[in-house]
């Protein structure tokens, strides 16, 4: 091959890598925050990351969004609930970025699963039982287009907790370990108390 | 030490092994399992011909109350066919942008816009079908019906690694010498 062909086939492969330019989008580690548990009152906190693929940096925000369906019920919407942090992002391509998702539970909250109309509303598919999302979706910057993901969102309101529930759950668990301690205490029990008839007889 | 007293420890001794044994805990013939997920990211917005990401769609200036057929986006530029502006026929259609999806598993489309700037716009309209499709005649899914921002369900999904052809249509509102802006946003969901 003379020196002319080499520099063609050369400047063609080059010119594959120089010109095509595919483009990708940002990645999530998660596709739903569904079934979260909490009390009245209280605020539970979970992370998510999102990594930067695309060949160009992407500028873009979260937010909560509420699919509204006819008859739905006051539990199916729970942005007001929900705060996300840091709010606004950039990303480039390799970076990753954690926020942190924040759900204030009200203290009136009355017991049930709120966001979603079933605990099933996390698996792939099951669009129609969704109602609360979190959004995040971002453009090529200084770009009008943007892309992004909904994530739905749910949790499971407990009824407010028993002061006894540990030692229930603690015996629960060592239910053998404690009926065997109990049967020994009182064998060694009757074994002293019959030493001490015996010494006194 | 009596024969009862005897057997009454001897009792004891059984049931505190019993309770030791219970305690302890024995290792089991065990076997590693692995299991991972496929990356989940967002729909991509890319050009007619190549996979680069669209970072603007312009529609052209007309006149008040007319109706913008001919967007184009920021990678295939302006121009006469083909693959240049959108167009809509009957045979030979074009759109404005492609989707890719390039996430793990199947996304449902859901479009959403940014209220226009300046009341420019009266209502918008959007296709979105197969990239085989080329006799897209009409743009009638309604993705604004005032102008103002809106997201739809397009109750579409995308398999993955396929691609979805995007039309879009402008009514212009009477408003006069004036431009207007707003975003649009393909959002996925599983």
């Amino acid at each position: 091959m003379d020196s002319k062909s080499t520099i063609l086939v050369s400047f063609l492969l080059g010119s594959l890598f120089i010109f095509t330019s595919f483009a990708l989008a940002t990645s999530v580690d998660r596709m739903a925050i569904c079934n979260l548990e909490g009390y009245p009152g209280k605020t539970i906190e979970q992370e998510i990351t999102l990594e930067g693929t695309d060949l160009e940096g992407r500028s873009g925000f979260w937010y909560t969004f509420y699919k509204k369906v006819e008859g739905d019920n006051d539990k199916m919407d729970i942005t007001s609930w929900i705060t996300i942090e840091p709010k606004d992002y950039t990303i480039k391509q390799g970076e990753t970025k954690v926020f942190s998702v924040k759900v204030k539970i009200p203290a009136k909250a009355k017991p049930g699963l709120w966001g979603a109309t079933s605990e099933e509303a996390w698996k792939e598919g099951h669009s129609s039982e969704r109602r609360t999302y979190i959004v995040f979706k971002d453009a090529i910057t200084g770009g009008n287009v943007y892309s992004g993901l909904l994530i739905p969102v749910s949790v499971k309101v407990l009824a407010s907790p028993n002061p006894l529930a540990p030692v229930i759950n603690f015996i629960k668990q060592n239910i053998m370990t404690i009926a065997l301690s109990v049967v020994i205490a009182v064998l060694l029990a009757l074994l002293l108390k019959r030493r001490k008839r015996v010494s006194k007889g | 030490m009596h024969k009862k007293e005897k057997k009454i420890l001897a009792g004891v001794l059984i049931l505190a092994a019993m309770l030791i044994i219970s305690v302890a805990v024995f290792a089991s013939n065990e076997a590693t399992q692995q299991a991972s997920t496929s990356k989940v990211t967002t729909i991509t917005i890319v050009g007619k011909v190549d996979d680069t990401a669209v970072a603007t769609i312009t529609f052209p200036e007309a006149a008040p109350s007319s109706t913008v057929s001919n967007p184009y986006n920021s990678v295939d530029g302006s121009g006469d066919p083909p693959n240049k502006n959108q167009v809509v026929a009957g045979s030979n259609s074009e759109p404005v942008v492609r989707l890719k999806n390039t996430s793990g598993g199947t996304l449902y489309v859901w479009l959403s816009i940014t209220s226009w700037t300046n009341s420019i716009a009266a209502s918008e309209d959007y296709e979105l079908v197969a990239t085989t499709t080329t006799d897209v005649s009409v743009v009638d899914d309604m993705l604004s019906s005032d102008g103002n921002a809106n997201t739809v369900d397009t109750d579409i999904s995308m398999d993955t690694g396929t691609y979805k052809a995007l039309y879009l249509e402008l009514n212009l509102s009477s408003v006069a010498g004036k431009t207007g802006t707003s975003t649009l946003s393909v959002l996925g969901e599983s």
